[in-house]
């Protein structure tokens, strides 16, 4: 059943097209679980690009929105750190120096690469949510690139019927397959396991992103041509060269 | 993993292997879900992720197998035992209550051996309503199961007391999604909607499969086995008729749809004979071919099928 996208680990550069069943949707309403009418909450799907085909350049705007609000929020915690001089708790997550990637390329890239449905990116974000509330880590610079690659291919798993496995997601995202499948463990356990996102969680979370697109503010870092993997390893690994799409 | 002692083998997955195993501090039974994760580019599977996190939301259910623990080990292979800085092999260890057999060991012992009889009536409504019980707390929690079948039906013989196993395959149906795969069910319990390659389905593949199985208890026999996605579409045709616009809005616009033979209906009765009108009835509900009008899990409990049926006891 997983077998297709699975043996893919060809570099994404390969893979450069979006992919076609990309914008097929399905959203099956659930009665009495929903909290708002279909109607609503289609609009907010629609809006954010989660149920048809976004043509735009872009891609689904839920990506802008989600970039937009990680980023704000990871300036927000650094200036936080900063001013009261405490240091973050280190994690696996944690890198030496952050990546010269903004968090919106990066969304961009995995977007372009992974085929992943587009509410994948809203539940990574709830995922993100949770393990930040289970562990009390501050999102920053040094940990947002690394739980971004982890919550959004434990989303595609465990969402989508069809998906590219970790070595794969592990060269969209400048990382090693060790380091990933490590990752994947340590984010599992720090949620959980809780992967299930209900409609409410789902429509909660939408709305907010709908929320933030009153007030994007672009913060994002210049980019330079250098390879992520350089910046994000703790030790070198020749195994894994740089996949970024230049 | 310490804490547990291994008695037998019980399973094979396509992950790992399962065992009977004695918890040593409480002397319970436990059956473990050995999941190897040495296949490195893939991480953690799919069906253990989906397994784990699904079984959490459902466990408080008594008609779902409950997970007790899941169990993260490095396990070092006997060939590394003796290096300094040996290579570890990362087993995750899925540990749920244990239950001694399956519907389908179940009604084989019914059917074949020493002593073959038809499983009694009473027992097959008990079975029929603990199932639906299960099957409508998944879909309440947006969960479909995906792969209801008789091996994946877990039977405390003793108690009574039948459980839902396996969520591997289930989906969590909350979200908006691009098309889903058609790959599910086993061929016999596979809806028809998904053989002729929807990938919209929605609650409706859950309560076809509920219905085969439905059947399977009352004749001891698959209703249909098929051997192929074709051969399985036949069966279904030949005993409730080829559908038609009329009876299946959009069914000719599938993706797999085909000019099919033109079979009437059979009167379901007669393949179901010793099931009285009741269940017949509630049966020919379950195998409606428009899903929208199959009847749901919630809806199956309150049949008059059920009526009889001391309720007080679930």
């Amino acid at each position: 059943m997983y077998k297709n996208k699975n043996k893919h680990t060809h570099p994404p550069q390969r893979y450069s097209h979006h992919f076609e069943e990309l914008h097929n949707f399905v959203f099956l309403d659930m009665g009495s679980l929903a909290l708002e009418t279909e109607d609503v909450i289609s609009d907010i799907y629609l809006s954010l690009g989660l149920k048809e085909s976004d043509k735009g350049v872009g891609g689904p705007r839920v990506l802008s929105l989600l970039s937009s609000l990680l980023e704000r929020s990871v300036q927000r915690n650094e200036t936080s750190l900063e001013a009261k001089h405490i240091k973050d708790v280190v994690t696996v997550f944690h890198g030496l120096r952050a990546p010269t990637l903004s968090v919106r390329k990066y969304i961009d890239r995995i977007f372009k690469y992974s085929g992943c449905s587009p509410s994948c990116f809203v539940v990574a974000h709830i995922y993100v949510d949770r393990f930040i509330q289970h562990t009390e880590i501050k999102l920053t610079s040094l940990n947002v690139h690394r739980l971004l690659i982890t919550s959004i291919m434990l989303a595609a798993k465990f969402i989508d019927d069809a998906f590219y496995n970790n070595a794969y997601y592990a060269k969209v995202g400048g990382v090693s397959t060790s380091e990933l499948n490590r990752f994947e463990m340590s984010f599992l356990f720090g949620i959980d396991f809780r992967l299930q996102v209900g409609v409410e969680t789902f429509g909660r979370y939408c709305r907010q992103l709908e929320k933030e697109a009153a007030e994007v503010v672009q913060i994002e870092r210049p980019m330079q041509a250098c390879r992520i993997k350089e910046s994000w390893s703790n030790k070198d690994d020749p195994t894994c060269a740089s996949t970024i799409a230049r | 993993m310490e804490k547990y002692e291994k008695l037998e083998k019980v399973g094979e997955g396509t992950y790992g292997k399962v065992y009977k195993a004695r918890e040593k501090a409480s002397g319970s039974l436990v059956a473990l879900k050995k999941t190897r994760l040495e296949m490195d580019e893939e991480g953690v599977p799919p069906t253990a992720l989906r397994e784990v996190s699904l079984l959490q939301l459902l466990s408080q259910s008594i008609y779902i197998v409950r997970l007790l623990s899941v169990e993260h080990v490095d396990k070092v292979p006997k060939s590394q035992k003796s290096s300094s800085n040996p290579l570890t092999k990362p087993i995750l260890y899925l540990v749920f209550e244990y239950l001694d057999t399956d519907l389908k060991k179940f009604i084989d012992s019914h059917r074949k051996g020493p002593n073959p009889r038809p499983l009694p009536p009473p027992l097959i409504q008990s079975f029929l309503f603990q199932l639906c019980k299960g099957v409508a707390h998944c879909h309440s929690h947006g969960v479909l199961h995906r792969d209801l079948k008789p091996q994946n039906l877990l039977l405390d013989q003793h108690k009574g007391i039948l459980k839902i196993a396996d969520l591997g395959l289930g989906r969590a149906f909350t979200v908006p999604l691009k098309s889903y795969t058609h790959e599910i069910v086993t061929l016999w319990y596979r809806a028809p909607e998904v053989l002729l390659g929807s990938t919209h389905y929605s609650t409706g593949v859950d309560i076809w499969s509920v219905g085969c199985i439905f059947a399977e208890m009352v004749r001891r026999q698959a209703l249909f086995p098929g051997d192929s996605e074709f051969q399985q579409l036949i069966h279904i045709f030949k005993m409730l008729g080829t559908p038609t616009e009329e009876n299946w809005p959009g069914v000719t616009s599938l993706r797999d749809w085909h000019v099919y033979p033109r079979w009437e209906p059979q009167s379901l009765a007669k393949n179901v004979p010793s099931l009285g009108p009741d269940g017949v009835d509630l049966l020919s509900k379950m195998l409606k071919y428009n899903p929208s009008e199959r009847i749901s899990a919630k809806a199956a409990l309150d049949h008059p099928y059920f009526d009889s049926l001391d309720k007080s006891q679930f």
